[in-house]
């Protein structure tokens, strides 16, 4: 019942947004092969745009997924249905995880191979726009409008900028970090920690739309 | 042994910040037509959120044949439909992929009937939903309520905005609809008493958030008439009470040697005017105790 439900949900996301999110995929990585060919910057901003446009994307998906249904007030008819509201939290997470696992793996086999060497990297990537679509898509369920869009940028710039102080170029504490990254097992503790948190994102958002009255799930 | 009504009001409560509904206990009956009547911002969507499981009750509870509903209880929501005053379904979809959406979720669905009703209703199959008029979307839900055999239909506000043409036509598929069903149990709300008189064989009314009165919709058309006379509320030979009564001298039983006796006596088949009398002071608090 629960699979089936999901299932349901998320051809009825497939049949609303399926074809815009072709269009976007499609012309992202038309718009990543014309910044290539015609503005050649070399490797190092080639694969940042790359990152940094999944990054963005990441934010869309929520917003199609979440802010539409939200202000619209469909979930209200959602919920008067039979439905399981795990079945409902879960859809949305695994419609945002595909997302950008395409988007992900098609721009970087495309236009950022360097990804891939070693795989651990395109794997901690990965996770990490998988958690930061995680956020954004529990954050714009939760939240305001405001809220929604600024708290998961705020969320991930946060740890950046306290790394970017403490760690800065030529300190021990970043030599000692980028050891720990090079360790045999350092990406694979990355991944595993982005994981972890994905995963309680998934948890505490789908115990709070299971518990919230329906007025806090629509605008 | 008196069987468990359908549904059970249990001192049934709910706070919010600027408003409290409750305690409310009442029951509702299969096969019984439930009119809520009241002013905005009463309760009545509250009270029919509570009952529908999109509001937590602070305290008190619902109960279903004698068993305690608990919440997001996907059993009980198989058994209900609800139909917003604003019909909130996907603009995206059209009328039949709603419809497929709505059977794949709800596990029982009768197609050949939503087929039927489809066509009865002059729904457009193809038609996007969001091109729909809100009078049309309200069929669109009925659609589904009956297709799945819902046991209780709520219908909030089913009529609000619409013009008076689209109103009346409304008005007479729900009244259809109720006399097809016997069995079904139906909530309607309204803060206007048109909207349910033809249709509510009982009525209750809430005002601030409290139930000022609960009865059968007879008993009300009878206690307006006389309380109104009783206390005062208007001159029993006022025009306006002998208007009133005799287009809704069907609802009475008149006894009395008086000109107005006689004249209430009257029978007539249109109800067309809302009573300006003690109803209204009902309905917005200001001779209650004349009616307790």
């Amino acid at each position: 019942m629960w699979t089936r439900q999901v299932r349901t949900f998320l051809a009825k996301d497939a049949r609303l947004h399926g074809r815009a999110a072709a269009v976007v995929i499609v012309g992202t990585l038309i718009a990543i092969a014309t910044l290539v060919v015609f503005i050649p910057q070399g490797v190092g901003p080639q694969v940042a745009l790359v990152f940094n446009i999944n990054f963005l994307l990441a934010l869309l998906w929520s917003e199609w997924l979440i802010t539409r249904e939200r202000s619209k007030g469909t979930f209200a008819w959602l919920r008067t249905l039979p439905t399981d509201d795990r079945a409902l939290a879960g859809s949305k997470f695994v419609a945002s995880a595909g997302l950008t696992v395409l988007l992900w793996t098609l721009s970087t086999t495309l236009f950022a191979r360097e990804f891939w060497r070693p795989v651990g990297t395109w794997i901690v990537l990965l996770t990490l726009l998988l958690t930061f679509g995680g956020l954004a898509i529990a954050a714009k369920w939760r939240f305001s409008w405001r809220v929604g869009h600024i708290g998961p940028l705020l969320a991930f710039a946060a740890p950046l900028l306290l790394f970017m102080t403490v760690a800065g170029d030529g300190t021990e504490r970043r030599d000692a970090l980028i050891a720990l990254w090079n360790a045999p097992w350092g990406r694979t503790v990355v991944s595993v920690a982005f994981c972890l948190v994905y995963v309680a994102i998934v948890v505490i958002t789908t115990r709070w739309v299971t518990r919230a009255d329906t007025v806090d799930l629509v605008d | 042994m008196t069987a468990d009504p359908f549904l059970e009001l249990d001192g049934l409560c709910r706070v919010f910040p600027a408003f409290e509904l409750g305690p409310l206990s009442m029951s509702f009956q299969a096969g019984h037509v439930y009119g809520v009547l009241g002013p905005n911002g009463a309760g009545k969507t509250t009270l029919l959120n509570l009952i529908t499981l999109q509001l937590k009750p602070t305290s008190g509870a619902v109960r279903n044949r004698g068993s305690v509903i608990r919440w997001g209880d996907p059993e009980w929501k198989r058994r209900f439909s609800y139909i917003r005053e604003r019909p909130s379904f996907y603009d995206e979809l059209t009328v039949r992929e709603t419809l497929e959406l709505a059977s794949r979720l709800y596990g029982r669905w009768d197609a050949t009937l939503a087929h039927t009703l489809v066509g009865r209703f002059k729904l457009p199959p193809s038609q996007r939903v969001g091109r729909l008029s809100k009078g049309t979307k309200v069929k669109l839900g009925l659609v589904a309520a009956l297709a799945h055999r819902a046991d209780l239909l709520i219908l909030d506000e089913p009529t609000a905005g619409l013009d008076p043409t689209a109103r009346a036509d409304l008005q007479d598929t729900v009244n259809e609809l109720v006399k097809e069903h016997p069995a079904l149990c139906v909530v309607l709300s309204s803060h206007i008493f048109e909207d349910i008189e033809q249709t509510a064989t009982d009525v209750c009314i809430l005002r601030q958030g409290r139930l000022a009165l609960e009865k059968t919709s007879d008993d009300l058309k009878r206690t307006v008439v006389y309380c109104s006379i009783a206390a005062g509320a208007v001159a029993p030979s006022s025009d306006l009470v002998l208007q009133w009564t005799r287009r809704n001298t069907h609802w009475l039983a008149v006894r009395g040697d008086s000109r107005l006796d006689r004249d209430l006596t009257l029978r007539s088949d249109h109800v067309k005017a809302q009573p300006d009398s003690l109803l209204g002071a009902i309905y917005h608090g200001t001779e209650h105790s004349h009616v307790d």
